[in-house]
Order: structure tokens, then sequence, then C-alpha cells
């Protein structure tokens, strides 16, 4: 029986694939490729963008500059430019290795998975993709399928820390956490300066419910991080607090992270769900918003946005938006639009 | 010195340290303001009242103390007397305020001794239970040995009390709404029955507005009748309106039940004070209302049936009575239809644990043919009478043990006459409470289900950040028609995953365009150029072959498709369909394109030399029935000539046509299909060749 899948991320095609650019275009895409290779990241850029000023729907030119925005780490504009390029053409193992890279680092988890399980109507993937597509698994909660990958790289390479993370990662999912934790350990060893990995270590105490050790490695991770690296701890320190059901020590975790990244759609996610519990839905409403504007596929603001509008009796927009949660893959979700609420 | 009085009397004021005085209808104080004689008559009109002591009094006196209590409301003696009037009125909720100025004045038990005990029944009723339980306490220890039935009285209410405690303490999540004007009058309005869609909704009103009598009672009220609303979808309520003559009358009518088709309603006809009987009436096929006749013989007797529920498919009916033989006041019956004889079988008294030795009433039996609502005085109530549930259990023919519903639905005074919709997101009941129309009114209850916990990111496990080890720049793309098709071989009767040869051949052309391996769980995943109408067939030593179609179109181009191939082993009973046997049309004419498929037929039948098997041709729904038959039996046999010109004994293969019987897919789903290609799928499924093995 063969059925068309509906692809998670489907736009509407604004324009077709078209190999037939002008040469002025061509030529400049060429030029793009020289400099790119070359590590001239911005004038390649530059030639790119010259090259799709003249043909808007040159695909190619679009995920190269995907492609030097996330080595530049501007991942939100990777995918940007990732997405303009599937816009266009939607089978090219390119496209599908940068986009999906470019999913995982903005924390799309399931989409990323579909691009890069893709690439191998191409060719095999690279340990890189490997890489990328198992810890895409991991966000996406598969952590079996993760579990075949993970330990193909780290068999390859056990003095990697990332892969040694990585391990942990499945570990953590597959609840192994004193493995979990050796591989964490094993992973500083070889890499002391990646304090990430004390939330790793905080969240699998917190599983194993000892919650000192786990307060010791988020306090440790605050101390040891700066700025923007400091929000991960903070989220982890507001969900501890909440945890404990101490609601205004959370909120003070989630406001000190949201002064540090008023960008991070997750700590806003996050004071809008403490502010639902405080039953300041109008407030919370407007943090849901705010969230959604920084990350349209945040299935939590979607999902609580719907809690806070039917709190404030507004069911059929909380139904609304617990359809949006259920497509961005909330399954809290469907239990919601299956209700009575959605369904009269 | 005035000066310093008043400022002082303002400063006392400004602080709030008020005392509350006694200030008695006294003729050296009042006798000078107009009114005040008249004010005295009422207080003694009242009193006449008030001294009788019945509930019909209590209600007779208030308006006469209310009189009273306009020209001067300090008097710690008309409180009391209104407070006690209160308690015994649907307005009970006004007491604690008149109860509470009588104690603050320092009101004691010399002047008033029962305060303390009406005190304890207005907090009871005000949700404050642990004031309640310590003033019922307090009265306890003035009874006296011969105080046996107070005494009784008050421990169930301090039983009422800790249940009420334990109630609020973990609320049920609901909104309570008032139905508004459209629905509610400043008249009595209650007893709500609804249709299991929660589009009819039908209750009692005492209103002037449509009333078809127009004549009052003893009461000074208006005879009941029965109105009605509907609405739409996700609409709300229109206004209500008198059901008519056919139903109401000049006397009492009372809605009781409505079947959950919302056609056939039963209602409560007075007969005295002790008697009353339940009558039914259905709706004719123009949606009228029939004539209401007596519900049954075995159902109404002399004592007072009052209220009642039909099940879903109205075999069952589940009414209340009074009458001899019962555990102790009302009692929940049930009878059967007699479909024999066209009427109600004997009633049985459902008995433990639903029924108790007090009052069971407003019963109500959910569509879900399982779950009976009811009101009971008897059960775990916090005040009065609470709304209960119980659940019938088919396979013992026994009813759990009837839970509370909780807290706000129930409250510490009487709740009753509650109907639930089909999909129990809604509930309705009649109230009196602050804020409504005056009198009783008709509430909806909106439940809200579980607390919803919102969701908390995570920050999540991070991974580290791997260095980009090689730039993968993209040059111009070559192909761009192509799409993806994935999917999974398995073993039909074990489920498990396969891993055969998967070949994709131009159906047009017989060229290979594709092979594929799946790998060991069976899966694959490939690239495939449009522009093709492919034959893709699975194939494995021993299995049966799998055959699919695919046509794919530039217009495809990026979409995703998924092929999953079902494949069993070789033995008798085993089947499978061949999709790409192509004939002209509406011939039996075996087109060029149909041979691959029926060359893989060929080697497997050559690989089981002793393997026999039957074709069966399918057409599709196109065309009359005995073309069909003969067209779809012509062409298998077309295929076992062609079988047999490779060299396979013909007695090895048997034919059959079956036309259209045996549609893949149904002409209803081909209708509904939106666009003409969807359409010619649908029926190019419908046409194909079974091979089923009939011998091995």
């Amino acid at each position: 029986m063969k059925k068309v899948l509906l692809f998670a991320f489907l736009f509407p095609l604004f324009a077709m694939a078209q190999n037939g650019y002008s040469e002025e275009a061509k030529q400049a895409f060429v030029q793009g490729n020289e400099a790119y290779n070359a590590g001239q990241l911005s004038e390649a850029f530059s030639l790119y963008k010259k090259a799709t000023d003249l043909e808007p729907a040159y695909a190619e030119a679009y995920i190269n500059m995907s492609a030097i925005r996330f080595e530049e780490k501007s991942y939100k504009e990777a995918l940007a430019y990732g997405r303009k390029a599937h816009n266009i053409e939607k089978v090219q193992y390119s496209i599908f290795s940068n986009l999906g890279k470019a999913y995982f680092m903005n924390g799309i988890y399931d989409s990323a998975v579909y691009c890069l399980e893709r690439i191998t109507v191409f060719k095999p993937l690279t340990d890189e993709e490997h890489y990328f597509l198992a810890a895409a698994k991991v966000g996406a909660e598969d952590f079996v399928g993760a579990r075949v990958i993970a330990d193909k790289l780290y068999q390859k390479n056990p003095n990697n820390s990332d892969y040694n993370v990585l391990m942990g990662n499945v570990n953590f999912g597959l609840g192994e956490y004193d493995k979990a934790i050796a591989n964490y350990n094993k992973a500083l060893e070889i890499k002391p300066e990646n304090k990430f990995i004390y939330s790793n270590i905080a969240n699998n105490y917190i599983k194993l419910g000892e919650e000192e050790k786990a307060i010791s490695y988020i306090d440790k991770g605050i101390a040891a991080t700066e700025g923007v690296e400091k929000v991960a701890f903070l989220i982890l320190k507001g969900n501890y607090f909440r945890g404990i059901e101490d609601l205004d020590n959370a909120e003070k975790a989630y406001d000190e992270a949201y002064a540090i990244q008023p960008n991070n759609a997750n700590v806003i996610v996050n004071q809008a769900a403490i502010l639902i519990e405080k039953e300041d839905y109008k407030s919370a409403i407007e943090k849901c918003n705010l969230a959604i504007s920084k990350n349209p596929e945040s299935k939590e603001a979607f999902f609580n946005r719907g809690i806070a509008n039917e709190m404030i009796r507004n069911v059929e927009q909380a139904c609304s938006d617990w359809e949006e949660a259920f497509i961005l893959g909330s399954e809290k979700a469907e239990k919601f639009l299956n209700s009575s609420a959605c369904n009269e | 010195m005035k000066k310093i009085l008043f400022l002082l009397a303002l400063l006392v004021g400004y602080n709030g340290v008020s005392q509350v005085v006694d200030e008695p209808f006294d003729k050296m104080v009042l006798g000078d303001k107009p009114g005040f004689n008249n004010a005295i008559r009422e207080i003694k009109l009242g009193d006449l009242h008030f001294e009788r002591g019945s509930e019909e009094d209590m209600a007779e006196a208030l308006p006469h103390y209310m009189v009273a209590d306009s020209f001067h409301s300090k008097s710690a003696y008309l409180n009391y007397r209104i407070g006690v009037c209160y308690l015994s009125s649907t307005q009970k909720y006004k007491a604690l305020e008149r109860l509470e100025f009588v104690k603050a004045t320092g009101g004691n038990e010399k002047d008033y001794p029962d305060l303390d005990f009406h005190l304890a029944q207005a907090y009871h009723l005000d949700g404050q239970f642990e004031k309640s339980i310590a003033l019922f306490r307090g009265y306890k220890e003035t009874l006296g040995e011969s105080d046996a039935e107070m005494r009784f009285f008050i421990n169930k209410k301090i039983q009422e009390c800790k249940v009420g405690m334990e109630l609020a303490k973990t609320p049920v999540r609901v909104w309570v709404d008032n139905l508004g004007p459209q629905v509610n009058s400043k008249y009595s309005d209650f007893g709500p029955v609804i249709s299991a869609d929660n589009r009819e909704l039908y209750f009692t009103s005492r209103r002037p507005e449509g009333n078809i009598g127009k004549e009052k009672d003893e009461t000074g009220y208006l005879y009941e009748d029965i109105y009605f609303s509907t609405r739409e979808f996700e609409g709300d309520w229109n206004a209500a309106q008198n059901i008519g003559t056919t139903v109401n009358t000049k006397s009492h009518d009372a809605t009781v039940g409505l079947s959950p088709d919302g056609k056939s309603l039963i209602t409560y006809h007075g007969v005295s004070r002790k008697n009353g009987n339940l009558l039914i009436t259905r709706k004719d096929a123009n949606g009228e209302w029939e004539k209401l006749e007596n519900i049954g013989s075995s159902i109404n007797t002399d004592y007072h049936e009052e209220a009642a529920t039909l099940s879903f498919d109205e075999k069952k009916l589940f009414f209340v009575t009074d009458k001899p033989g019962g555990l102790g006041g009302h009692d929940i019956y049930m009878a059967l239809w007699d479909e024999a004889k066209n009427t109600w079988g004997e009633p049985v008294n459902l008995g433990a644990p639903v029924n108790t030795e007090f009052d069971e009433k407003g019963v109500f039996f959910h569509p879900d043919n399982k779950t009976l609502y009811f009101s009971s005085s008897g059960h775990r109530t916090m005040g009065g009478l609470d709304i209960f549930k119980t659940e019938y259990n088919a396979e013992t023919n026994e009813w759990s043990e009837p839970v509370n519903i909780g807290y706000p639905i129930n409250t510490p005074d009487d709740d009753v006459y509650y109907v639930v919709s089909g999909n129990e997101r809604y509930a309705y009941f009649s109230s009196v409470r602050e804020g409504g129309f005056g009198e009783k009114d008709i509430y909806q209850i909106t439940f809200l289900g579980e607390k919803k916990e919102p969701l908390y990111a995570s920050s999540g496990l991070v991974s580290g950040a791997l260095p980009i080890a090689e730039r993968a720049v993209a040059e111009n793309y070559e192909k761009t028609d192509m799409v993806i098709v994935s999917g999974q071989v398995k073993d039909k009767d074990n489920g498990g995953g396969l891993s055969s040869v998967i070949t994709f051949m131009d159906a047009n052309t017989n060229e290979k365009i594709y092979e594929v391996m799946p790998d060991a769980n069976g899966n694959y995943m490939m690239v495939v150029e449009t522009g093709r109408n492919y034959a893709i067939t699975s194939t494995k030593a021993g299995y049966t072959l799998a055959s699919e179609n695919l046509v794919l179109r530039s217009e495809d181009e990026g979409k995703d498709y998924v092929v999953d191939f079902s494949m069993q082993r070789l033995e008798e009973g085993a089947e499978f369909v061949l999709r790409n046997i192509y004939f002209d049309f509406d011939k039996s004419t075996l087109r060029h394109e149909s041979v691959d498929e029926l060359n893989r037929l060929v080697k497997i039948m050559e690989e089981n030399p002793t393997l026999r098997i039957e074709l069966t041709g399918h057409t599709d729904s196109r065309g009359v029935t005995w073309y069909n038959n003969a067209l779809s039996k012509r062409r298998s046999k077309v295929a076992r000539d062609y079988l047999v010109s490779k060299g396979i004994a013909s007695n090895r293969i048997e034919t059959k046509g079956m036309g259209a019987k045996q549609l893949e897919v149904s002409d209803e789903a081909i209708e509904n299909f939106a666009t003409v290609r969807e359409k010619e799928e649908g029926h190019q499924r419908n046409r194909r060749t079974v091979v089923k093995v009939i011998g091995q």
C-alpha cells in the first residue's frame, strides 16, 4: 500500500527549481563556491546573495548561505536559508545535510531526523551527519534509534568527548543514569572546558532523586559559566525548584535567565508556565505569544497558551492552540484535543 | 465640647472600631419617626406566623419582618427572626449576616436560646465548617437527656461539616454559570432535563410569560408550566418558550426526565401533597408532542412518584417513589420494558448500596448506559441532599458504592435534579444563588477535567557541538525531478521485517530502473525520478510475490511516498496480488508491459514445481455486472494462457472471475476523492489479479 507522507515542515512552493539560471547568477555562484572553499565566508556569502538577488529560486546558493551561517554559529539564519532552499528544492543531498543540522541546532528535532535520515538515499552519512542524527534522535526521544548510531560512533572513537556526551544522553534517555554519569565524567576528563556537561550530570542526579548532588552540579555550572552559557543552568535550576513546588524561586531563576537571554523561547515558555501555576492567565498568554514569536515551533508555548486560554474561557482558541501543539508533536495536546472540551 | 465629641466620633469611625449595638424598637427613641407604628404592627403580624414554626409560616412571616426592617434594621430581635426565616427559605445564604449581627450585639442564650444552633446552620450553609462544628458541639452540650432526636440531628450535621471540609480541600474543576436571561426569569425556574447531544433543554417555570393557565396556587405563584430552549452547535441557548397546550395544562406541569434522543418527555402531575404521578409524551413524526399519558399502572401508585429517567434504548426506567416497602424515605426503583405486554414491568427497589434509610431523589441515568446520578441525604453528604453517582456492573449485576461528585457541584444546601450531557462536558441543575435572576435559576456546569499542568521546556540534555569536519559545498544541482520512496517489507504471518529484493520497472517499457535490498528489518529508502509509471515488485525465494504500482509525474517532485510490502511463505492458502497485469481498455488482450510481473510468477512456479495456484481476476466497478464478471474471467484465463505458454502445466492453474464484487476501494471512497487522479488510482487498485496458493 502506498501513501504520500505529509512532510512535517511542508511549505508552499513559491517557485520550482530551475537550472536555467542566468549566466551572471551562475558566475556569482561559482565565485561564491571558490571563496567558500578558500574559507572566505563573508565574501562567499555576498556572492551567493548576488546570485539569489539575480535568481530568487537559486536553491544551491541558499543552501550554501545556510552552511556559512551554520559555520558562523548563526543557527537561526542557517535554518532560515536552509528552509528557503528546501522551499525550492525538496530532494537534494546538500539540503538534507545542511537543513538537518540547522534544524538540530534550533532544537527542532523531528525535522532534523527527517532530513538527516534522507541523506542515505544519496550516500552513506558521514560521522558528523551520524552524530547529528543520533543527537537529533535523542532530542526526538527515539533513544533506541539513537543508541544504534551512537554505539557505532563510540566504538570508532571512544576518546571523543562529544561521543561520550552523546552516549551519556542516550543512556539517560534509556534510564541508565549511572552509566550516563560515567559517560559524562569521561567526557569531562577528555575536555574539562565543556562546562555544559555539569547540567547533564545534574539532570541524571535529579532522575536518581539525589537532589543535593544535582543542585551542587547546577550551582557549579552557574559559577563556571558566563553569559548565555549560564542560561541552561538557570533553566535547570528553575525546573528543579518547580519540581519541589517552590514557584517563587523557580520564577526567580527563569527571570534571571530571561535577563541574560531574552530571545530564548524556552526561558519564556517556563516563565509562562509559572504564571499559569500562579493563575495569572492573561500574563501567561502574553508570555506564550512572546515565546511563539521567538520560536514559532515551540509546542510547549502553544500547549501552555492553550491552558491559559481555556482558563480565561477562550475555549475555541485553547483548542486551536492545542491543535497547533499537536501538529508540532505534543502528545499531551492530542489528549486535550480529543477531550470533550474540544469536541462538543 | 460638642466639637471635640464630634471629632472623637469621626476618629472612632475612621479607625473602624465600631461596636455593634442592639437598638430595639423603643418608642422613646424611634416613636417620633414616621412609620414606627406600622413597623410594630408588621412585627406582630410576623410573630403570629413565626410562632407557628412551619416552613410555610416562616415564609408568611418574612415579608412582614422585612417591612419593619426597612424602617429600622438594628434590632437584634428582628434580625434574629429574619435570620431564622431565611434558614427556612430558598434564600438560606441571607441568614448568616442577620444571625451574626445578633451574636455581635451580645445576643445570649437567655434571650435567644437557639441562636447558636441557627448560627451553626448558617455557618454550615456558608461553608464555614469549623465554626459550624464548634457551635453545634456547644449547643449539643446544652441539650437534655430527652433531646435524643436533636442530638442525632446535630451529630449528622457535624458529620456533614466534616465531609464538607474534606470535599472542599479537593474541589472539582468546573465552571458554574447561570444560563442567563434567555432561559431564566425572576420567577422560579428549575428541573432542567436535556437531550444527550445538549441541543434541547426542557425545564419547569412559574413565569407569567407564556404561562398556559395564568392561575395562581395557594403560594401566590402561577401554576408550573414546562418550557424549552434549543441551541445550535457551539451556540448559546435560545430564548425559552412554553412547550404548549398539548403538554401543559392549567394545573402544575413539571419536567422530570427526557430520553437521550429528546423524543420522550416524562412529566410530573401532582394529585395531592402526598400523591403525584408520572406521565409521558412522545414526539410524533412531525416533531410535535403527543398527548400526555400515564406512564403505566405498574409505576404510578397512590404515593409520590416524582423523578424518572430513561436509558438510551428506552428499555429501562429508573424512578423515585416513597411507596411503602422501601428502605426509607424516597427510594430509587427500576422497571424494565415488557415488549410482549407493551408496558413497563414490575419495578424493583435498587436496594443497597444505592438506597438508604434517608431520601434518594432526582435520578438521572447517563447515556453511557451504566452511570446513575442521584441525590441523597443518606450517603456521605456535605449537607442536605448531595448528588452522587454509582456505576452498574453488568457482569456482577451490582451497583458500585455511590460516590459524592464533589464540591462545588455539591454544596451544604440541597443539591438535586442534576443532568449530564452525553459527552460529560456539561451538566445542568437548578439552585438559588447570589447574583441569580430571582428564586431558583438553572445553572450550567462545565467540567474542566483534571488540572492541566503546563509544560516546562527543559534546558534538556546538551550535546557537544562537533567542529565542522568538512565543508559540503553545494554545486549546481543536476537532477531536480525526484521523490523519495521508503517503506518496509514484512512477513505477513509474523509481522517481522524481511530482506527481499525490490525492483522498480518502468511499466511502459519493461526496463529495470532501480533495484534495492532492504536492511535486515525490511526497511528501505531510495530516491526515485519522476515521469515514469513504476511497476514495483518485492521478491524473495520461498515467499509470495508482492507488487505495487506507482505513477510519478513531474508535479510529484519533492514528495515522500511510503510503499510497504507484505509477503507470505509459499504455503497453501497464501494469497498475493499482481497489480501490474495490464489489458487493453475493455478488452482481455494482455499488454506488453504485463510480462515482467507474469514472468516473476513463472519463476516462482518453476522454483516450486508442485505449486498449484488459482488466478482470480477483478475489475473496477465501472461497467455492468454481467460484463465485468465475464471480462474478469476472460482476463484471468489470458494470464493463465501466458503462464502455460511459458511451460507451466495448465493443470497447475485454476481461474476465476469476480467482476467488481470484491472492491479494494469502495465506490463511496472513490467518490470522496478530491482529484480525478486519485479517483483513477482508486479504480486502478480495484483492477487486479489475485493469486492464491491452492496446493503445494
